[in-house]
């Protein structure tokens, strides 16, 4: 091997080094502080939502002897602490690139931060649901993703658990953090269902009532 | 520098002695893959497995499943498992039943607990883990035990690979693994943030699951005997453990990426990267104990829902094997195949994944035989090439190599799912893996590695491309034309990134089919679709897919589905599923087929040379639907002619809702968008479904429920004619991935038509993949394309909107 070639080679692995230490460094920066309990919603008999803070265990517990029908914790929830800025440092989610963080008064914002995200993504959470289905979410991080022609969207990482009487059904999911919509999901709950196979004609599928 | 070559240097050993132990492992303790014969064991007298009867750090295993320790295939609910135990086994030096690292840095990779409820993972001050057999304890180590067996050997698969690939700062080969998978210390860059929480007594009946935002496993038991856990049947623990090692590999990309997000093997409740994902998991048990079946006590002895992995296990029905090169099971005629009652079709994940797991195992025995490889080495190549092609194929940073020269911006085309900006739309909707995208890229990495002699790791030998493409087509795989090497930066016309062609003479059982023969069915008097838009069914299916991570963006139109009338018509207000009746009017079994409702290239901007302004009218496809005409608005502009990259409506005025509306001019009949009819009816955009989309005012498919999936379709038939149970003469109904759903909003004015533009394909669909371009070759698309309309057959629906 030449000199030039170990001095190549050096230098190459001088370089993946500090990318992998660099890297190292970021994954630290984007880990999700706790600062945040799980939040937990469900209707009541008249089916107004009621909602609760709950420590983690207890979301853990969900397969457990329902611990939630004597919520602890019942005080002032700590989303109504208004801000009108993300309440934790953000993280920047720029597919096309990366390693670019810009300057937040570079970016055209397309929504604004608004403090009164999380009752309205508890509303849309719980939108349609019987009331034997119960929601637990917990805010992760902040996100400013970058669009294309310098826009960008506040956002919020949250992870969700729906209790039903399936199971729980979990995954994480983007919130626009003015709307409270979902903008995005992934990780979700993967069952294996391993029940007796039921002949076609007695699956609780959907049946059309009408045609095209 | 000295220590990451130390690091490099220290994988490269790990990798190797992994091998070397795995293969020891192997040769000691399973039976023979293919064996079907179950192996009695030697003593059948009871075990007292108590904390005095061992060592401190051992306890007693069940080194496989009740059924295969006893060699009785009707062993009965209640038997005394502690006569199948297995000798003393080393199972942590810890107080806690928790396994330590590396996963990611993290000081502990799991920890097992009975279920949710417990404090903490097991304890045992003594570190004996032997517990009576009926206890929750037992169970709790049974899990540790063979998690651990698992986790450890997908690791040193990893790290064998990635030696194999990476030689320090240099590929030898085009590798999916990413250079700085693994740091100084040997930690691999995983997305394994948190210490997974296994709950072997997980209190769900006739369950088990993975959850990847928790980081959770959890094993329940038979929901008619409860004494019967899942956790008792190691081949379901490497199934679980399976799902888990799926999702790390398919994100190995993005984790060393450090994306955000995560993506999947599966969209909905039945599509093939699903059914993939379940034959993936099966082969982790063959992968493991080198057995050719799963779940024989777990599924098999109470559910009759076991399955093999081979065609040589006898549960196949005569006709099915490994002698005859016809007599395997064939992708996609055994898509619906259950072998426990093999007569009725049957649509589901887990038996359709059956056609990727026997074709793995049988990869796997091939590598055994031709190149002389032990079965530990041969499962553990196979393995690592499952890594390479689900990394490549789940890499949203749209690279999927290191050497890929971009991942694309926006606007620019990266070499995988489009680009970085966009790669989820084509994971999940425009692009997503198949059959087909699976085996070509599995295919292209043997071809690169065990096919190149230079890497020596067929034992001297190269594995001929030949045989790899005809041990494929008796699985009728062989349903792609190149290896797509150099995917989107593959240019025909180029001297070095070209696609190396498959030998058209090994295609013997696969079968390729022109789109064109996929249409509605053209039965007197068929539907064209079907319709539900009644209340409770609406509002259950939403709610349960709401619950699934789908269907999560909706207007706020309806709170309760009230305007649904349930009168079986697209009314104003609805919430409606549409099920389109697709027929397959060709010789041959169309498989994995799939109808999209998400918004596509298929509109251009046109100058008006009236007005002097630009107007959005629909493209005339000439060489697809051919619609509308010019006199109906269409035009022939040149945008037309190829699809743009960006699939984001508000960004990309080339890409537009599938809905378009007939409006009645005063001089014509046209069919304009949705914007367009917007503003002929003065409304402002805060009327619309949804104020932020003006494109889709009217009708919108809900993201998440917008696109449909069947297994397969019978050749001259519909799905639910290709579904019938012959028993009971009747079809299934549908489930909630058949269906796709849509929001119609009220100020919809009664009696306005609408017209959608869906776009479907198949897996076995000849030119839904390849270009029929004369200067593209047969390669394959590129991805840009699977944002407009030329991989796909479009069939419309036009209907009017009642009150």
């Amino acid at each position: 091997m030449s000199s030039f070639q170990k001095k190549a080679i050096f230098l190459s692995i001088l370089i993946a080094s500090l990318v992998t230490l660099w890297r190292k460094d970021e994954n630290e920066f984007i880990k999700p502080k706790n600062e945040y309990s799980w939040i937990h919603y469900k209707k009541d008999e008249k089916g107004k939502l009621v909602h609760s803070i709950v420590d983690f265990e207890e979301v853990e517990k969900l397969n457990g002897s329902s611990p939630l029908s004597n919520p602890r914790n019942e005080r002032s929830p700590a989303e109504n602490k208004k801000s009108d800025k993300p309440e934790q440092k953000v993280v920047f989610l720029n597919p096309a690139n990366p390693q670019s963080k810009p300057e937040l008064s570079d970016l055209n914002f397309l929504n604004t931060y608004n403090p009164a995200w999380k009752e309205l993504l508890a509303k849309e959470l719980m939108l349609f649901q019987p009331e034997s289905v119960e929601v637990y979410f917990k805010p992760q991080k902040s996100v400013v993703k970058i669009l294309e022609n310098n826009r960008a969207m506040f956002l919020e990482e949250v992870a969700i658990t729906y209790k039903t009487n399936r199971g729980p059904y979990s995954f994480k999911a983007l919130i626009n953090s003015e709307t409270g919509k979902v903008v995005e999901t992934w990780g979700k709950t993967h069952y294996d269902n391993f029940s007796p196979r039921m002949p076609a004609s007695e699956n609780k599928g959907l049946t059309p009532n009408g045609t095209l | 520098m000295q220590k990451k070559q130390d690091a490099l240097q220290k994988i490269k050993i790990i990798g190797l002695g992994g091998l070397i132990s795995s293969t020891l492992f192997f040769t000691s303790c399973v039976p023979e893959v293919g064996q079907t014969k179950l192996r009695k064991k030697a003593s059948d007298s009871a075990t007292s497995n108590t904390a005095g009867s061992v060592d401190a750090t051992y306890g007693r295993v069940l080194l496989d499943n009740p059924i295969v320790l006893s060699g009785n295939s009707t062993l009965s609910q209640t038997v005394d498992l502690s006569r199948y135990l297995s000798s003393p086994q080393v199972i942590v030096d810890d107080f806690f039943l928790r396994a330590e690292g590396p996963c990611a840095g993290l000081e502990t990779c799991f920890e097992v607990k009975a279920t949710a409820n417990s404090n903490s993972a097991l304890q045992s001050e003594s570190k004996k883990w032997a517990y009576v057999t009926t206890s929750e304890e037992f169970t709790q180590v049974n899990t540790y035990f063979h998690l651990n067996k698992i986790m450890n050997q997908f690791y040193q698969t990893i790290y064998g690979g990635y030696a194999n690939a990476w030689d320090f700062t240099t590929s030898n080969y085009v590798t999916s693994y990413p250079q700085n998978l693994v740091d100084t210390n040997g930690n691999i860059n995983f997305f394994w943030q948190n210490p997974y929480q296994v709950y072997a007594e997980c209190e769900i009946a006739g369950n088990a699951y993975f959850d990847a935002s928790k980081d959770e496993l959890c094993f329940g038991k038979d929901a008619k005997y409860a004494q019967v856990k899942f956790a008792h049947d190691p081949t379901i623990i490497y199934h679980e453990a399976g799902h888990l090692f799926i999702h790390l590999a398919i994100n190995l990309r993005n984790s060393a990426a450090s994306t955000l997000t995560t993506q999947s093997l599966g969209a909905v409740s039945y599509d093939e990267a699903g059914a993939i994902g379940e034959g993936l998991s099966d082969f982790f048990s063959y992968y493991v104990n080198g057995r050719s079946h799963i779940g024989e006590w777990a599924l098999g002895r109470f559910l009759k829902q076991s399955r093999p992995l081979s065609e040589d296990d006898a549960l196949h029905p005569a006709g099915i094997g490994t002698d005859d090169a016809s007599s395997r099971i064939t992708y996609p005629n055994y898509l619906t195949y259950d072998p426990n009652l093999p007569e009725v079709p049957y649509e589901d994940i887990h038996y359709a994944g059956m056609i990727i797991s026997h074709y793995l195992v049988a990869q796997s025995q091939d590598f055994e035989n031709y190149c002389g490889l032990t079965k530990a080495k041969a499962s553990n190549a196979v393995m690592n090439l499952v890594i390479e092609t689900l990394a490549e194929l789940g890499d949203a940073s749209g690279k999927g190599t290191d050497l890929a020269v971009t991942g694309g911006g926006d606007n620019v085309l990266g070499r995988v799912n489009g680009s970085a900006s966009h790669a989820k739309t084509w994971i999940t909707h425009n692009n997503p893996i198949t059959y087909r995208s699976f085996v070509q890229t599995f295919a292209k990495f043997v071809k690169n590695t065990l096919g190149n002699s230079s890497l020596n790791l067929c034992n001297g030998s190269q594995y001929s491309q030949d045989r790899l493409e005809q041990l494929l087509d008796r699985y009728g795989l062989l349903i792609f034309r190149t290896y797509n090497d150099y995917r989107n930066e593959a240019d025909p016309l180029s001297g070095s990134k070209y696609s190396v062609s498959v030998n058209p003479a090994n295609r013997s059982l696969s079968t390729l089919i022109k789109k064109n023969l996929i249409k509605f069915d053209p039965t007197d008097g068929a539907a064209k679709a079907y319709v539900i838009d009644n209340r409770d069914q609406i509002g259950k299916a939403i709610a349960a897919l709401r619950t699934r991570g789908l269907a999560l963006d909706m207007s706020d139109q309806a709170t309760n589905f009230e305007y649904n009338n349930g009168n079986g018509k697209i009314s104003r207000g609805e919430v409606v599923g549409l099920v389109p009746n697709l027929y397959n009017d060709s010789n041959v079994t169309m498989g994995g087929i799939q109808v999209l409702a998400n918004d596509f290239d298929h509109v251009a901007r046109v100058l008006d040379t009236n007005t002097g302004t630009f107007k959005t009218r629909p493209c005339i496809f000439s060489d697809n639907d051919n619609w509308p005409t010019e006199a109906e608005g269409g035009t022939y502009d040149p945008s037309c002619s190829t699809a743009t990259l960006n699939p984001n409506k508000s960004a990309n005025l080339e890409v537009a809702p599938i809905c378009l509306v007939q409006y009645n001019g005063t001089s014509s009949t046209q069919w304009i968008t949705q914007k367009e009819f917007m503003e002929k009816l003065a409304m402002d955009s805060s009327s619309c479904l949804k104020s932020s989309e003006p494109e889709a005012c009217f009708i919108r498919a809900i993201p998440g429920a917008d696109q449909a999936t069947f297994s397969k379709i019978d050749p001259k038939k519909t799905w639910s004619n290709s579904l019938i149970d012959p028993q009971t003469g009747k079809a299934p109904s549908f489930k909630y991935n058949n269906v796709l759903f849509f929001e119609i909003s009220k100020q919809i004015p009664p009696g306005t038509i609408f017209d959608c533009r869906f776009r479907i394909r198949f897996t076995n669909c000849d030119d839904c993949y390849h270009d029929p371009d004369t200067l593209r070759k047969n390669y394959d698309y590129r991805d840009n394309e699977y944002n407009g309309h030329r991989p796909f057959r479009i069939l419309h629906f036009q209907f009017p909107i009642v009150d």
